[in-house]
């Protein structure tokens, strides 16, 4: 009698172990105190990845060193609004400031990648000058706004 | 088809015996006990310190934490202060944490602890490493009988088992999908914790990326079945320590790192790490200890009468 209370006891925890992290997991639905094992899956799904190129008197593309340029030679110790980016105002903002500090008379092509659960998404290609754009850049939204909040392990 | 039937009702008593008739040394799950007790006072012994909570009412609950839990690291009453850490831990991830919002406090290491604790409950962890147990031959000794074994039902031990496979299993699931296994969602965690936005994940880099990520999910999926078989598990313990030890340096994981290193004890062969305590100890078992140990290890319904 005392094993099988065990075996009933014991195949419920079992089952509550093995199972209840797919409710969560597989429908995305389920409240938030469920129990679920996807470590850092939203980690990082709030930043952007950004390049800068100019050109240099050849007409050759060049990459400009954000940091260098706007006065930070060690990136570790530069704004963090400089270093990382988690809104696309950000990188414009900095965009615009390089503009500034390169003069407005060179293009500046800006590479703006949006980290998302699915991988890239490429926002600007570097294809125009964002120095000459005419049309104003994101308006600021409340950080995590457009991203779930970062997830602890 | 007799046969087939047979095999198939042999494996559903192997099952049977491995998940609820293995009874084995306790030193295992001791040693998990002590470990998992550290554990919580590691992550929360400083926020529960009672000048904290001096106006919100949950100086009870300080008070409950600072008593049973260090009686369960001692192993005093270990079955009901293991299961009032075990409600302590709960309370602290779904009150504390869900209820009243205390964020820091429902992610998933803390999670994992906590549903540690309530299967460790399941133990009898309190027969070694213990003051359960030195007041067990204390008593042995003024009633002149045997000293007690260091034995018991480690059905618990089953489920913290089953609890580390799930979460690598479900872990591992989760990163199934074309941004994990492109390398992308690797080089996101680098440039949230060390980089900034510049970028790396390119060329070279890329494929790195890339080749951790299937190697990380490979691991994980070979951890959550591999552990529970002898033969796989010698090639993957070692692995899966420096797995975690490295989330540890690199990343951001707190305690998850080594609550899941106590939690390999749950995958070995308890009389074989009770042997291995004695050997370090400088004891040599006396008088065939191993074919002692295997007969004991057996399940009950097994051994001759």
């Amino acid at each position: 009698m005392a094993e099988l209370g065990r075996g009933v006891v014991f195949f419920l925890c079992a089952a509550f172990i093995l199972l209840a992290p797919g409710y969560k997991q597989l429908t995305g639905s389920a409240p938030s105190w469920a129990i679920r094992w996807d470590m850092f899956a939203r980690r990082g799904q709030d930043l952007y990845e950004a390049r800068f190129e100019t050109v240099d008197a050849s007409g050759r593309r060049v990459i400009v060193d954000r940091f260098e340029t706007l006065g930070f030679p060690d990136p570790q110790r530069a704004p963090r609004n400089v270093r990382t980016f988690t809104q696309e105002h950000e990188a414009w903002s900095v965009a615009q400031s390089l503009c500034r500090t390169l003069g407005h008379d060179r293009p500046l092509y800006m590479f703006l990648r949006d980290a998302t659960a699915s991988g890239w998404k490429t926002v600007e290609d570097g294809t125009r000058d964002v120095c000459s754009r005419r049309d104003p850049s994101p308006a600021p939204t409340p950080r995590g706004a457009n991203h779930d909040e970062e997830d602890a392990p | 088809m007799n046969d087939a039937r047979r095999t198939g009702g042999d494996d559903l008593a192997r099952l049977l015996d491995w998940a609820l008739r293995t009874e084995g040394s306790t030193r295992s799950v001791a040693l998990i006990r002590i470990g998992l007790v550290l554990t919580l006072w590691a992550r929360y012994a400083s926020d529960l310190i009672f000048f904290r909570h001096l106006g919100d009412g949950q100086l009870w609950f300080c008070a409950l934490f600072f008593v049973v839990t260090p009686l369960a690291l001692v192993g005093l009453w270990t079955r009901i202060t293991v299961a009032g850490s075990a409600f302590c831990a709960l309370y602290l991830v779904y009150a504390l944490g869900h209820l009243k919002g205390v964020g820091a406090y429902t992610h998933h290491h803390t999670a994992l602890l906590a549903w540690s604790f309530v299967w460790l409950a399941l133990t009898p962890s309190g027969r070694s490493y213990s003051a359960d147990r030195w007041r067990a031959l204390a008593d042995a000794d003024r009633r002149k009988e045997p000293w007690p074994e260091e034995r018991g039902n480690l059905w618990g031990m089953r489920l913290l088992a089953l609890q580390t496979a799930s979460v690598y299993f479900w872990t591992a699931l989760s990163k199934c999908n074309a941004g994990f296994l492109g390398g992308a969602r690797l080089s996101h965690y680098v440039m949230s914790f060390y980089t900034g936005s510049s970028p790396i994940d390119h060329g070279v880099m890329h494929v790195v990326f890339m080749l951790v990520a299937w190697g990380t999910v490979a691991l994980e999926f070979s951890l959550a079945f591999g552990l529970f078989f002898e033969r796989s598990r010698r090639w993957l313990i070692v692995p899966g320590l420096l797995l975690h030890g490295t989330f540890y340096a690199l990343l951001s994981v707190l305690t998850f790192t080594v609550t899941m290193w106590v939690l390999y004890l749950s995958f070995l062969d308890p009389d074989a790490v009770h042997r291995f305590l004695d050997r370090l100890q400088g004891r040599r078992p006396a008088g065939g200890p191993d074919d002692e140990a295997a007969e004991t290890r057996r399940p009950v319904s097994d051994r001759a009468s």
